[in-house]
């Protein structure tokens, strides 16, 4: 039991898997780009696979753009922090 | 003239009419009692049918019973067959039928069990014999929670053979014997046959029980009688002779685990245990087998060495006993999922990952029992599960849709009533007594109990279980899901964060928390899901670590860290694994008992790079060589033959060179070697200077950055890391 298929953190490894020659055909820095951007999906395992009937590629877009909102979001925190002080000084 | 006494064993009598039944009367010794007996299987199929058959056999009558826990009632002819015929008859009535007119049922429960049902008794019991040996009662319930063993006269004894070559063989004389009973230890040795003599003259005076034999099944017990026939000596081990028959080992897989289990060696009117052939016996001792036996309700031979499945079979055949419900020659509930469904429904537990890293003022809060504790509170059987008489109002399984039945206790669910309770009740006690010794005997049965009820989840799903149902299995994990979740939710909502969860645990802190709002936490999850939470402990600090492929993914189950009151946690790590060499785990040990006395983060990195020392001074010993060579030894089970690994790995190697020396190894042996510069060696053939200090440096560096690199990584700025990495690596 519990073997029959494989979960939701195998069916992201394979997604990624499927990307090998997109992956290999891209430059050293821009494979280090695409190996921060795919590690962020990880982020949100326990989500996805409370959604197992989803293609998992699209599970993984949405993560992705999950994490995208989150490190956003924590820069416009920073920012407004940033701008809050100088404003206090100016 | 009725007789009373402890049910000490019970096993079929040589003539196969019966069982032979051995009480222990206090210090009057024991008394065996024949009791004719046959057990019963049961036919169902059209009514003409069984008619016909009805005339073919001479005892059996016509009875009412369920094919299946939740069934109507049917007809079924009930017949009375002799022991040794039972397999033969049932399979020449399924065949009468054409395998499908007649089912045939309850022809493969174990017989001496079915006896004990039958007569609603149990190993161990205060019994009952009525006039001439017909009928039998208990007068002592398996509720039972302080019942007297004392009575019970244990004995252990060790065989030790004069080994000329490598590995003992049936050939080598006996060199001494070891035999120890109520704190008393003889040591018997000189000539073969007064040794023998004297075992056997000590087995006569000491008169024991049980008899502890290390490697009985396997070698001893059949090495010793080898030995005195040999020298015409008349040893009797048992009460009475019985033959046991020798076979290959069975080799099994239980949760991730290759197990290898010998054929078990008995004896009549004493019970023989091997220890190391026990999972019960090595995980709990004599006390666990004993609390199995009587809550399962299987003889001592087997309690010690069934697998944890078999005794929750045995609970679940017992209720269905009682019940009136057939046991099925095979499982029957076959369910065809389609691919798309079973994606959606057939899931684990969930598992939230942490951000690999340290943590402080954290606390784990978990779920007690949680399968057990689901499969109890939502009735989770086979045949509950979407019921038709709770249609309307049964009770909903989350997600995955359906209900459990409202209105009718499920047989799974009930067969694990007793342990649990049981099990709780123990705990309670535990907590409650100030007797050191009451507690130990309270906890090795509790334990026991624990690893009964570990099983009850994983046989709803296993295909081999006669009550399991892959929905009913689905069912318990969506529900496990659904309290984890409702769990994150409640403590979000009281303002903690949550660190990490898998499936029945919680790691959670919250700034300047301390413990009373943390039991409160665990009290509002407990309200919220229904199910019992405790607060498992509060941790100082705690260590969640990265893969070592990828350092930025982290490994559920791989953390370290210390209590609020000093206690070490660890999970996952080298010290951890069984098949890590005793010097690999010491270090790792002396590591972490120095890192658990930093208070503060800076302390903590201070530490870290303190522990350096420490792994420098073990690596200066091995270089010198200044190591007991028992250190190095490596011990691993084996997944598969010797010849069938593929890999050239270390354990594989190890393997079949101790084959190739004629010892007999196989999937789920225990191997264990030295690494050598020139490969491994098996351990008994090593010579104390001749290891690979290179393989065991590495070993030593390895589980030192485990520990070091993740602390000193929260405590210190990257480019240090990087200084510290190099220096350590």
């Amino acid at each position: 039991m519990g073997r029959n298929v494989p979960t939701y953190r195998q069916r992201l490894e394979e997604e990624l898997a499927r990307w090998s020659r997109f992956r290999a055909a891209l430059l050293r820095s821009e494979r280090e780009d695409f190996e921060a951007l795919t590690s962020q999906a990880f982020r949100y395992v326990h989500a996805g696979s409370m959604y197992p009937e989803r293609d998992a590629f699209e599970v993984m877009l949405v993560s992705l753009l999950l994490a995208h909102e989150s490190r956003l979001r924590r820069i416009e925190r920073a920012l407004e922090g940033l701008i809050g002080r100088d404003d206090g000084q100016g | 003239m009725t007789v009373r006494g402890r049910l000490l064993d019970l096993n079929v009598s040589p003539d196969g009419e019966g069982v032979e039944l051995w009480l222990r009367h206090g210090e009057r010794g024991v008394s065996r009692h024949a009791f004719r007996w046959r057990p019963t299987i049961y036919v169902t199929g059209p009514p003409e049918a069984l008619g016909g058959l009805a005339r073919r056999f001479e005892d059996c009558e016509v009875v009412e019973v369920r094919e299946e826990p939740g069934g109507r009632p049917v007809e079924a002819l009930a017949i009375r067959v002799g022991i040794r015929e039972r397999r033969r008859v049932a399979a020449e009535i399924e065949e009468l039928g054409g395998y499908r007119a007649l089912r045939v049922h309850n022809a493969d429960v174990p017989v001496l069990q079915q006896f004990l049902y039958e007569h609603d008794v149990f190993p161990t019991a205060l019994v009952e014999l009525g006039e001439s040996a017909r009928r039998l009662r208990a007068l002592d319930s398996r509720e039972e929670l302080d019942y007297d063993v004392g009575w019970m006269r244990v004995a252990e004894v060790e065989v030790v053979p004069e080994v000329r070559r490598r590995l003992p063989s049936p050939d080598d004389p006996l060199r001494e014997v070891r035999a120890r009973f109520c704190g008393e230890e003889v040591v018997l040795e000189g000539d073969e046959a007064s040794v023998l003599e004297g075992l056997k003259e000590l087995l006569v005076s000491w008169d024991p029980d049980v008899l502890l034999v290390r490697d009985g099944d396997p070698f001893a017990m059949r090495y010793l009688l080898h030995r005195s026939s040999e020298l015409g000596i008349d040893l009797e081990l048992g009460r009475a002779p019985f033959r046991n028959a020798s076979g290959p080992p069975a080799v099994y897989w239980s949760y991730g685990r290759v197990y290898r289990r010998h054929r078990p060696f008995r004896l009549r009117g004493r019970v023989h245990i091997d220890p190391e052939n026990s999972f019960a016996f090595s995980h709990t001792g004599l006390h666990g087998v004993i609390e199995v036996a009587r809550t399962c309700v299987v003889p001592l031979h087997d309690a010690a060495r069934y697998t944890i499945g078999q005794c929750m079979t045995s609970l679940q055949f017992e209720v269905a006993h009682r019940r009136r419900v057939l046991v099925p020659s095979r499982p029957r509930r076959t369910l065809y999922f389609r691919l798309r469904d079973l994606l959606v429904m057939d899931r684990g537990g969930l598992t939230l990952d942490h951000r690999p890293g340290v943590y402080w003022n954290v606390a784990e809060i978990d779920f007690q029992s949680m399968y057990p504790m689901i499969i109890t509170r939502f009735n989770v059987s086979a045949e509950t599960v979407n019921c038709a008489c709770c249609a309307v109002d049964g009770i909903p399984i989350p997600e995955i849709g359906g209900h459990t039945c409202r209105r009718v206790r499920g047989l799974v669910p009930e067969a694990i009533e007793l342990p649990l309770r049981k099990r709780l009740a123990y705990k309670r006690l535990i907590s409650e007594l100030n007797d050191d010794q009451r507690a130990g005997i309270y906890r090795a049965r509790a334990d026991a109990l624990k690893w009964v009820l570990v099983s009850s989840f994983g046989y709803l799903g296993f295909r081999k279980a006669k009550f399991g149902s892959r929905l009913a299995h689905m069912a318990v994990c969506a529900h496990a899901r659904a309290a984890l979740l409702r769990a994150v939710r409640v403590a979000e909502e009281m303002g903690f964060e949550v660190i990490h969860g898998i499936v029945d645990s919680l790691w959670v802190r919250k700034e300047g928390a301390g413990e009373d709002e943390y039991r409160e936490l665990a009290a509002e999850v407990e309200r919220a899901t229904g199910l019992p939470v405790s607060l498992e402990g509060i941790y100082r600090w705690i260590a969640f670590l990265p893969s070592r492929r990828d350092g930025a993914r982290p490994v559920n189950g791989r953390y370290f860290g210390v209590t609020t009151d000093g206690r070490l946690k660890f999970r996952g790590i080298e010290a951890r694994r069984r098949d890590v060499p005793e010097l690999v785990r010491r270090m790792q040990l002396e590591i972490l008992s120095r890192l658990s006395e930093a208070r503060s983060p800076e302390e903590l990195g201070r530490t870290a790079l303190e522990c350096v020392e420490v792994l420098r001074r073990y690596v200066a010993a091995l270089l010198l060589g200044r190591v007991d060579p028992e250190l190095l030894v490596i011990t691993r089970t084996l997944s598969r033959d010797p010849e069938e690994y593929r890999v050239r790995c270390a354990t594989a190697l190890a393997a079949r060179s101790l084959a190739a020396m004629g010892a007999e190894v196989g999937a789920g042996s225990s191997v264990s070697y030295v690494l050598t510069p020139s490969g491994p060696l098996p351990y008994p053939c090593f010579s104390p200077s001749g290891f690979s200090a290179e393989a065991y440096v590495r070993l030593l560096v390895r589980a030192a950055s485990t520990l070091l690199l993740m602390v000193l990584d929260s405590a210190l700025t990257p480019k240090f890391k990087y200084d510290i990495e190099s220096l350590i690596l």
